[in-house]
């Protein structure tokens, strides 16, 4: 039970801690201000007060609260209306973690890729993996869509809307640059 | 009023010419087909639009995108009454009746009823607004900055307090938007704050990033945790509209109205969008309908008042945006977006300054809503097909689409950082129950409620009592005060009503005692 309550107040307990960090460095804006006036920090303040003022609102809320059912209690405008469907029993909806940490993972890696391998590669493995993440096995349109794709967009935007998407870095950049010149990018 | 019909006369010659009124076939289509996959949002869809229209001119980009989101408040519906998967949270009250009806085999005429709400709401708002926003933007161009604070407040205050969820987790939402947008140099002195060294972040955090991030990429996390299940699709061939009578549509006219003010008013005020209406409004048909105690029993009165309510909310929505240059939702910010991008600012000027684009985009909202209702009554049956898509597929385009419109935006990839970043916070807030629209709002209003809280300070020697004492902007500060308690004074006399009618009943359960002699 104590231990469900701590659970519950944990993210409160770092925006609290995130609140005072950033009040902190709201005290080292540096500006040059006429006397009488209020300086660029004073926004700022006044906000960071508010979150921690609800945060620590937040903390003492989960700490003094029995258990999650009283959550109703929590919700001052819940859906103004039920289902009016006759209740069935539902089973907890299964989740997958893991799947969600290679989705991040690989989103991640296409970020720190992009510039290296150029728009076209990148972009094209990535959503290769994200369909393979999202367990979706039909590979024949895994493949087709996730190059298709990839090419239709950088014909799009370098060529109709001319957005400079990355090249990448030798020798990745070979294959946009070839590419660019079979769509006629200059 | 001649110019005003002399305006909008040539706003729709603007619509009529090819390429303009191209997109706004091709925003009503994406608009339709947003709506209805169930992992698209209306807002993330016209996000992912935008980089769409960097190359356009201005008045097919806010074509586009004004179609885009009115044709995104009607097809959600589709989905809803045929197979019980709401496209939208707005589409939640159309389960009750719209569904129900189908259940018992009148889903041609729901989705009938569904049309009509659509098409009347929407023509009702378009009509308010072009009546109303010209004298709105003469009032506004007296206002001062005590006025557009106020403003602002109340709809940051309003998005808070009829958003749902907890109280707290909506502030601190709110307050984290706000803190966002504080990131960068200051307009007023010039002075970095939350920078931490990083170049990128002298520049700010653009709305855009995070809107697309917490909004779109948070999502598909979201939704990638639960595995990507795909909506079952049954009966697909079957689909098809069936029209009430005029009689029927006649005896349902206070409905239709109803719901169409509810979307309005909702609509104008900022922050409340399309979802809050259509619920505002089936609650105001659970009060004041006719046939209050048969809603949920598949009637059409469940139907109408919260589409039309949806629909109309977009007309009502706009004006804040045109008239003072304030975004009324999240939409209507990523159409600010657009008339950024191309170099106007929205606001009481604009009517001097900008009148053709102005009346087009008016015009095009009733050609929009017109279209909207044919492709609807005609091609439902193919596009709810697009439910056939695998979601995996689908989601890692909404994500590539994402990274572009981050990307081409300033283009560099640090935004990309940011807005893998605002993803996995837009999640985390999901997964913690932190609503994300308080959020999105507080970046997108904060620079403007900072730049005029600074102003009226340095106008008014400090003094912040001017936002109470000055007529207008102490009305709306009061309002605004209104809508922050009437949700708590309600949940507290509804909490008591509960234990009240709770202790009842145990004591009828409970035997008395003589009850007890008895046995």
């Amino acid at each position: 039970m104590r231990l469900e309550r701590l659970k519950r107040a944990l993210p409160y307990g770092v925006l609290l801690a995130a609140g005072f960090y950033l009040f902190y460095m709201a005290n080292r804006i540096e500006y040059f201000a006429p006397p009488g006036r209020i300086g660029p920090d004073a926004w700022p303040k006044i906000v960071i007060s508010l979150l921690v003022a609800a945060s620590v609102y937040g903390i003492v809320r989960a700490l003094t609260r029995s258990s999650p059912e009283d959550r109703h209690e929590e919700a001052v405008v819940d859906a103004p209306l039920e289902d009016p469907e006759p209740p069935v029993a539902v089973e907890p909806e299964k989740t997958y973690p893991g799947l969600l940490l290679l989705g991040i993972l690989a989103t991640l890696a296409y970020v720190a890729l992009v510039r290296t391998l150029g728009f076209f590669l990148a972009t094209s493995a990535y959503l290769i993996a994200f369909m393979i993440i999202g367990r979706y096995r039909n590979w024949a349109v895994i493949f087709s869509t996730g190059i298709i794709g990839s090419l239709l967009m950088m014909f799009f935007f370098m060529r109709v809307v001319y957005v400079s998407l990355p090249i990448g870095s030798e020798p990745f950049s070979a294959v946009t640059l070839m590419l660019m010149k079979l769509m006629g990018i200059k | 009023m001649d110019n005003v019909l002399h305006h909008l006369a040539i706003g729709f010659l603007h619509v009529f010419e090819p390429w303009n009124l191209a997109a706004l076939i091709v925003g009503l289509v994406t608009g339709l087909l947003v709506a209805v996959l169930p992992g698209l949002t209306l807002v993330m869809g016209v996000v992912l639009a935008l980089p769409f229209t960097y190359s356009m001119d201005v008045i097919p980009a806010i074509i586009l995108l004004t179609a885009m989101y009115v044709s995104g408040t009607y097809a959600g519906a589709w989905t809803s009454i045929l197979f019980r998967v709401p496209g939208e949270p707005m589409d939640v009250p159309l389960l009750w009746d719209g569904y129900t009806m189908a259940r018992k085999g009148q889903a041609a005429l729901a989705l009938g009823w569904t049309l009509t709400a659509a098409f009347i709401g929407g023509l009702i708002a378009a009509t308010f607004m072009v009546a109303a926003a010209h004298p709105i933007a003469k009032i506004a161009l007296t206002f001062s900055t005590p006025e557009y604070f106020a403003i602002l407040f109340f709809g940051l205050v309003s998005v808070v307090s009829l958003g749902g969820g907890s109280l707290t987790n909506a502030f601190i939402s709110l307050f984290i938007g706000l803190l966002i947008a504080s990131v960068g140099v200051d307009d007023t002195y010039g002075a970095e704050r939350f920078t931490f060294g990083v170049d990128i972040l002298r520049d700010g955090i653009d709305y855009l990033v995070v809107m697309v991030g917490a909004y779109g990429l948070g999502e598909v996390f979201a939704r990638m945790e639960k595995g990507f299940k795909s909506a079952p699709l049954q009966a697909v061939d079957t689909v098809k509209t069936r029209l009430p009578k005029l009689r029927e549509l006649w005896g349902a006219k206070m409905t239709y109205l109803r719901g169409s003010l509810a979307g309005i008013i909702v609509g104008l005020v900022p922050g409340a969008g399309a979802t809050i209406a259509s619920f505002v409004s089936y609650g105001a048909e659970m009060q004041y309908g006719k046939r209050k105690e048969q809603l949920g029993t598949g009637i059409p009165e469940g139907i109408i008042a919260p589409q039309t309510a949806a629909t109309s909310s977009v007309g009502g929505a706009l004006i804040p945006l045109i008239t003072m240059g304030i975004p009324g939702s999240g939409a209507t910010a990523i159409i600010l977006g657009a008339f950024l991008l191309h170099g106007l600012q929205p606001g009481p000027q604009v009517f001097a300054t900008s009148p053709n684009i102005v009346y087009a985009m008016f015009a095009s909202l009733f050609v929009g809503i017109v279209g909207m209702c044919l492709i609807g009554y005609f091609a439902a049956k193919v596009l709810v097909k697009v439910l056939d898509f695998p979601e995996a597929v689908v989601s890692a385009y909404v994500v590539m689409c994402c990274f572009l419109g981050a990307f081409a935006a300033r283009n560099n990839v640090t935004d990309l950082w940011l807005l893998a970043s605002f993803g996995i916070l837009g999640y985390l807030f999901e997964r913690f129950r932190f609503p994300i629209t308080p959020l999105v709002l507080g970046v997108i209003l904060g620079p403007l409620a900072e730049t005029n809280f600074m102003t009226t300070m340095v106008s008014y020697d400090n003094d912040w009592t001017i936002f109470f004492t000055r007529p207008i902007s102490g009305s709306i500060m009061a309002l605004a005060i209104i809508a922050l308690v009437f949700p708590l004074v309600r949940h507290r006399l509804r909490s008591r009503k509960l234990a009240r009618t709770a202790e009842a009943g145990m004591r009828a359960r409970r035997p008395g005692p003589t009850e007890e002699v008895q046995s």
